[in-house]
């Protein structure tokens, strides 16, 4: 049964084709450099609190962190509370506390996806803070690239390169995932990762095609990722001092801060739990029963996950 | 008051939790103490101390392995925040406005945690009289805060010193003889195995205490020491009980003994050994078997280490002076302190000497109180200190038949007899045995079965404390005891240092009335 889906992807579908199409020479080597200026990292994190069906609360958190001198500086996280509502298909949405330029353009289909807009959106308004707060020369890294479906959020974006282009900050996209393709139809980053083991193997790298840089933060890592900048001309260097900062042992190859922002960003169990009682406690004592019962409508999934045997 | 810690949760009757700052030095053993918004102070003993992280301990296992097999070029980021210790405590005490009470409640959640300081140390309540050492914290000694113990309680309700070799029992035992020296209301009779105690050839030992004119030496090289005392014993003065359980005789061969004592008198070991065997069978209607009267000599030849008529301690000639036993008894009323070298005699004969004397003390002291209560009031408290305690204590020993030391260590305490046994091997000694022995000084025990034994026998649940005596090392000591609070770190001090303290400051203050401070 497998092999046949192994060869349907592999022949049929042309993607296992071997990696001896790319070109050696947009390979640039990386040397680790400690930097002296300041890094950020910035990372949001989003979880539905309690799923009504036809309405849902959802926490979402924004975290900051910054280090210097490999000494971590400063860490701050927001959290937020989402409401949203959908009625004749039309979602409408309520963010608390309010923040300064958040909007939602309409026509998202699910609460899914206004879920994670909102947290998109509350990213780089909180990233546009972070530059403005920022110095000449500082790093400032985001888990994920600078582009969006969203047309705000699009504004919003160029709006915070451009900031960063006339402060002198560098802004450094690092992707996690990425699903661009060589013309032959397999993934790019899965070609690079089998070509470089060949002929970069040991190395930290960057290949750069021109638009599209992908890089390995350590010699050591399984792992390359898609980068983004807002300086391509300077992304060398800014890259050899992230590199300096993806040596954790945690996560070798990915860069330190983000792994902190990421995990102080994170909604956890407990914090979804605590707050699913505290909204209905509230509900309640505002003589709202509604909100227990609604939940039922979604709740048996987890129910059977819980009992599932794992 | 420096912070080392926050509580971070436990249980009353279990460990508290405590996660530690990461440059704080915590040691096993040391105590620490907290106050939360109950404005109660709360005193800790640290019993273990463990590492820990947020991080998978999978991920941590891999973070390892990539710096071991791959020669990773790794730097942490974080460290404090990721990787840190946590230590478990044991409440001892709470500190309520002035009055100290028993751990039944329990700091608050991040409740900080403090080294104790010498404000603090009012909690250590322990009053006594023999100075044996400093407060411990872990390894380190707080030389401020001494610690005494109560003669008269510990005394007579008898003490266990428990270490492996070269833990320093023998520097413990000649601290507290020396504070029982410096006291004058109590008496002690040491038996010697290794001539350590008195001193000599180098080696420092009582004989270099200021009050030396209350120790009384016997040792068979008497020569030698101009003070001492010949420890030579008359056969006429020992009694078959004096073998019972001591060495090992069938019952025909005790019920043999004991006729031979009715029907010779007090000379009944010499006629034993110098009449023919059969000569004894015929004089005794041939009522014992030869083969017993055989074997009978031989090992009173064997257990008396006799060459002919008398050996290096014991004789067969009729009495011409005062028996050791007489000598010793007066001492003993005196408040003098005995020590008896026995390093030059084997094993049975050592036993035969110390149970014997043991004996006559003993009779002495139990005939006093029947006879006339009032008189045996004056008597002093006796301690009798031995070495390799099992030797006569021991499971193995015992099953044979009882002897003067399990007696003592019953009823010891009712006739102001209280034993201080010394061992490497508690666990050879029985259950009850263990626990007759109230105060335990527990020195470094490496062997579990010996810590297991110590700890379930103990007058406090040392059960926490069961890592700490492993580490436990050279001259630091738990003491268990009902008269003391909690399970007391101590060092224990050097003799030979407060020897000298003695000697500088010759002129003793008898009972001095030492606490805390």
């Amino acid at each position: 049964m497998m092999e046949e889906i192994i060869k349907f992807l592999g022949l049929e579908n042309n993607v296992g084709q071997n990696a001896v199409m790319l070109d050696k020479s947009l390979f640039r080597l990386l040397e680790s450099k400690k930097p002296e200026c300041t890094v950020y990292a910035i990372d949001g994190g989003s979880a539905t609190i309690i799923d009504g069906a036809t309405w849902c609360i959802s926490k979402l958190k924004v975290g900051v962190v910054s280090y210097k001198n490999g000494k971590r500086l400063s860490e701050k996280v927001e959290g937020f509370m989402l409401g949203i509502s959908k009625n004749k298909n039309k979602l409408s949405s309520k963010l608390q506390p309010h923040i300064e330029g958040f909007r939602l353009e309409s026509g998202k289909s699910s609460m899914e996806d206004l879920e994670n807009a909102s947290r998109s959106i509350l990213e780089w308004l909180k990233l546009r803070q972070l530059v403005l707060q920022a110095n000449k020369g500082d790093i400032i890294l985001r888990d994920g690239a600078f582009s969006s479906d969203d047309a705000y959020e699009k504004s919003l974006i160029n709006g915070v390169i451009e900031l960063c282009k006339q402060k002198g900050i560098h802004l450094v996209g690092i992707c996690k995932t990425s699903r661009a393709s060589t013309p032959g139809g397999r993934p790019l980053i899965g070609m690079l990762n089998e070509f470089s083991s060949k002929e970069f193997h040991d190395k930290k790298w960057i290949y750069d095609e021109g638009g599209t840089a992908i890089a390995k933060l350590h010699e050591k890592s399984d792992f390359c990722f898609r980068i983004e900048s807002s300086h391509v001309n300077l992304l060398p260097n800014a890259l050899s001092h992230i590199c300096y900062y993806s040596t954790d042992p945690e996560f070798i190859g990915y860069p330190y801060p983000l792994l902190k922002a990421d995990k102080i960003a994170r909604v956890r169990d407990f914090e979804k739990n605590n707050d699913n009682r505290k909204a209905k406690m509230l509900a309640k004592s505002l003589g709202n029963q509604f909100m227990e019962f609604d939940e039922r409508a979604t709740l048996v999934h987890d129910m059977l996950d819980k009992r599932a045997y794992r | 008051m420096e912070t080392i810690g926050k509580v971070i949760g436990g249980t009353v009757g279990g460990k508290v939790h405590i996660r530690l700052k990461s440059d704080a030095k915590v040691h096993v053993g040391d105590l620490v103490t907290c106050s939360d918004v109950t404005n109660e102070v709360y005193f800790m003993k640290i019993t273990n101390v463990m590492i820990s992280s947020l991080i998978g301990p999978q991920f941590i296992e891999d973070m390892a392995g990539q710096k071991l097999e791959y020669d990773v070029d790794y730097e942490l980021f974080d460290q404090k925040d990721r990787f840190y210790r946590i230590a478990e405590a044991k409440l001892l005490k709470i500190r309520s406005g002035s009055s100290f009470l028993q751990p039944r409640a329990i700091p608050n959640f991040f409740s900080d945690v403090s080294p104790i300081d010498s404000a603090n140390f009012s909690f250590v309540n322990v009053k006594g009289e023999i100075p044996i050492g400093s407060l411990r914290l872990g390894t380190e000694s707080i030389s401020g805060v001494k610690i005494s113990l109560p003669a008269e309680s510990l005394i007579s309700h008898h003490m266990l010193v428990v270490a492996a070799t070269g833990k320093g029992k023998s520097n413990f035992a000649k601290v507290f003889l020396r504070g029982i020296l410096n006291l004058e209301k109590y008496s002690a009779v040491i038996f010697d195995p290794h001539n350590e105690y008195f001193g000599g050839r180098g080696a420092k030992g009582l004989r270099d205490h200021p009050l030396r004119k209350k120790i009384v030496y016997f040792s068979p090289r008497y020569q030698e020491v101009p003070t001492a005392e010949q420890l030579k014993v008359y056969t006429e003065d020992l009694e078959p009980d004096d073998f019972f359980g001591i060495i090992n005789l069938s019952d025909t061969q005790q019920e043999a003994m004991d006729l031979f004592r009715r029907v010779y008198g007090k000379p009944w070991i010499r006629e034993l050994l110098n009449k023919p065997t059969e000569s004894i069978f015929e004089e005794f209607g041939q009522r014992i078997h030869k083969a017993t009267i055989a074997t009978l000599k031989r090992k009173m030849y064997h257990a008396l280490e006799l060459e002919g008529s008398k050996g290096l301690v014991f004789d067969t000639a009729s009495k011409s002076e005062a028996s050791i036993y007489d000598k010793v008894k007066k001492s003993v009323s005196e408040r003098k302190l005995i020590i008896v070298d026995t390093s030059m005699v084997g094993e049975e004969t050592e036993k035969i000497i110390s149970a014997s004397l043991l004996n006559r003390i003993f009779t002495n002291y139990r005939e006093a109180k029947q006879r006339d209560p009032q008189e045996f009031n004056n008597y002093p408290e006796v301690l009798v200190l031995f070495e390799e305690a099992p030797r006569v204590l021991g499971s193995e020993v015992l099953a044979e038949g009882t002897n003067i030391f399990e007696r003592i260590a019953r009823e010891g305490r009712k006739f102001k007899v209280g034993l201080c046994a010394i061992t490497q091997m508690p666990s050879l000694l029985p259950r009850e045995i263990l626990s007759q022995m109230n105060t335990k000084v527990i020195l470094g025990l490496p062997a579990p079965m010996d810590r297991d034994a110590v700890v379930n026998s103990a007058s406090q649940n040392i059960a926490d404390e069961s890592a700490e005596i492993q580490m436990l090392d050279k001259g630091e000591a738990i003491i268990t005891s009902p008269f003391i609070d909690f399970p007391l770190p101590v060092k224990i001090f050097h003799f030979d240092k407060v020897l000298e303290e003695d000697n500088k400051n010759k002129q003793i203050t008898l009972t001095p009335v030492i606490g805390i401070g």
